[in-house]
C-alpha cells in the first residue's frame, strides 16, 4: 500500500451516511489504511447489526481486540452500556437511600432505560470515554456510525443537552437560594442549601458535554466523512445532514461516493451510467468545497481483509 | 392611701411603662409575624421551585418529554428521598403536569 500520513494527523474520524451506502466498508478500509501507514488505530462500530466483524472477517466484541498490526477494533453494544450505567446508579442509590425507596422508584429507572434517547446517550458516553483514552495505545480512532438520523442526534447531544443542563443548574441554584433565605434559622434547611450533590453532579455532566463539544467541533481533532452513492436520495440526505452538522460546528472533511459504476461495466449498465454522470455532476456542484473521493463498485460484496485492502488502497485519498 | 396624689402619679407612671412595654411588644409582634409570613412565603416559593425542578428532571414519569432523562437518572440517588412524596404531591394535583408544562418551553 502506498500513501503518507496525510496533511492532518487528526485523531478522530467519523463515517456517516444513509443506510446501506457503505459506511462500515469505508470506515473499515480507512482504518486499515491508517494502520498501514503506521498509525495505531482503533476502529469503533455502533452498528447494532454488528457488521464490522463481517467486513473484516475477524470477530469483534464489546471489548477492544487486536485485529492486525496497528489495528484494534470494538463493537459497542448500546444496550449493554446502558445497563452498566444504570447498574452503577442503582448500586450508588442502595448505598445512600433505603431499599424501600429504591424499590418505589424502580419504575423511574425503567422509563429512563427505555426512553428514546437512552441508546444514543449510552453510545455517546462510550465514544467520549474512548476519545479520552486516546494514546492508550492508539492515536487515531475511526468511528463507524449508525445511519444518518441517529448519528446526527448523537452528535448534537452535547449542544442540546448542554443548554438543558445550564437551565437545570440555574433552577436548582435559585431554589437553593430561596431555601437559604427561608431557612435562616433552621439548621436542616440550611444544611441542605450548603452542600448540594445535585449541583455537583450536574456540573460534572456539564463539563463532560463541554469537553466532548470541544473534541467534536475542533477541526484539528475531529472530522466527519459522509458516504453516499450517486443516487438522488443519498445526495439530498447528505446535503441536509452536512447543513445540520455545520450548524453544530462539527467539521465535515469529505464526501465519499461509493459504488461508482466503472465505465467498463458494459452494455447492461449503459443507462445507469448516463444517470450516474448527472448525479456525479450534482455531487461536485453541491459538495465541491470538500474533498470528494470516488470508490468503484466492486464485482462482489466487500468481505474479508483481501477485499477491504482493495478499497483501503483508494480511500487514503480522502486525507490528502 | 395617705397620699392619693402620689399614688395616682405612681399608677400613671406604671401604666405608662406598661403601655410602652406593651407597645414595644406589639410592635415586635407585628414585625415578627410579618417576617414569619415572609419566611412562609419564601419557603413555599422554594418548595414550588423545587417541585418544578423535579418536574424538569423526572417529568417523563408523568409523560412529559425529557431529552435528558438518561442523564438525570444519575441524580436519583440524591433525590430519591424526595421523589416519593413529590410523586404523591404531583399525582394528587392531576392538572399540575399541564399547568407546569405551560410554564416551560420544551422546544
Ligand atoms: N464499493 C463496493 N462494491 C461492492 N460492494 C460494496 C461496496 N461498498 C459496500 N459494499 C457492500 O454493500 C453492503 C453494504 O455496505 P456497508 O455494510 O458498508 O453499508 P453501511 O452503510 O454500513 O450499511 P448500514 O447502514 O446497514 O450500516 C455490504 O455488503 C458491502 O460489502
Ligand atoms: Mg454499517
Amino acid at each position: 500500500m502506498n500513501g503518507n500520513a496525510g496533511k492532518s494527523r487528526r485523531p478522530f474520524t467519523f463515517f456517516g451516511g444513509k443506510g446501506g451506502t457503505g459506511k462500515t466498508t469505508c470506515a473499515t478500509a480507512y482504518a486499515v489504511w491508517l494502520a498501514s501507514i503506521g498509525r495505531r488505530t482503533l476502529l469503533v462500530s455502533t452498528d447494532p447489526a454488528h457488521s464490522l466483524s463481517d467486513a473484516l472477517g475477524v470477530p469483534l466484541s464489546d471489548k477492544i481486540l487486536p485485529v492486525c498490526d496497528n489495528l484494534w477494533g470494538i463493537e459497542i453494544d448500546a444496550a449493554l452500556e446502558a445497563k452498566r450505567y444504570i447498574g452503577d446508579i442503582q448500586d450508588k442509590m442502595l448505598s445512600i437511600v433505603s431499599p424501600v425507596i429504591v424499590d418505589e422508584i424502580r419504575r423511574q429507572m425503567e422509563i429512563a432505560y427505555m426512553s428514546p434517547g437512552a441508546e444514543e446517550a449510552a453510545i455517546f458516553d462510550k465514544f467520549v470515554e474512548l476519545m479520552e483514552d486516546l494514546g492508550n495505545p492508539w492515536d487515531a480512532i475511526v468511528f463507524d456510525t449508525a445511519p444518518t438520523g441517529h448519528t446526527l442526534r448523537l452528535l448534537s447531544l452535547p449542544e442540546i443537552l448542554g443548554t438543558w443542563i445550564d437551565n437545570l443548574i440555574a433552577k436548582r441554584r435559585k431554589s437553593l437560594e430561596l431555601f437559604k433565605m427561608a431557612g435562616r434559622f433552621e439548621k436542616d434547611l440550611m444544611k441542605r442549601a450548603m452542600e448540594d450533590p445535585v449541583i455537583e453532579s450536574l456540573t460534572r455532566r456539564q463539563k463532560k458535554f463541554e469537553k466532548s463539544r470541544q473534541y467534536l467541533t475542533d477541526s484539528a481533532s475531529s472530522t466527519f466523512i459522509f458516504v453516499l452513492n450517486a443516487e438522488k436520495m443519498p445526495i439530498l440526505e447528505t446535503a441536509r445532514a452536512i447543513e445540520l452538522l455545520e450548524k453544530y460546528k462539527i467539521p465535515v472533511g469529505g464526501v465519499i461516493v461509493n459504488r461508482v459504476i466503472p465505465p467498463e461495466a458494459g452494455e447492461f449498465f449503459a443507462e445507469r451510467l448516463i444517470a450516474q454522470e448527472e448525479y456525479l455532476r450534482d455531487i461536485e456542484r453541491r459538495f465541491g468545497s470538500k474533498k470528494i473521493v470516488r470508490l468503484p463498485l466492486l464485482r462482489s460484496d466487500v468481505q474479508g481483509m483481501k477485499q477491504v485492502n482493495v478499497i483501503a488502497d483508494l480511500i487514503g485519498e480522502i486525507d490528502a | 392611701m395617705t397620699d392619693g396624689k402620689w399614688d395616682m402619679r405612681e399608677i400613671f407612671e406604671r401604666v405608662k411603662t406598661g403601655l410602652k412595654a406593651l407597645g414595644e411588644w406589639l410592635w415586635m409582634f407585628v414585625i415578627a409575624s410579618f417576617l414569619e409570613k415572609r419566611t412562609v412565603a419564601i419557603r413555599k416559593e422554594a418548595w414550588d421551585m423545587n417541585d418544578n425542578f423535579m418536574l424538569l428532571l423526572f417529568g417523563d414519569y408523568l409523560g412529559l418529554p425529557n431529552p435528558i432523562s438518561y442523564y438525570t437518572l444519575e441524580l436519583l440517588p440524591y433525590m430519591a428521598e424526595e421523589m416519593v412524596p413529590w410523586q404523591r404531591r404531583i399525582m394528587n394535583r392531576q392538572s399540575v403536569a399541564a399547568e407546569k408544562a405551560a410554564q416551560y418551553d420544551f422546544t
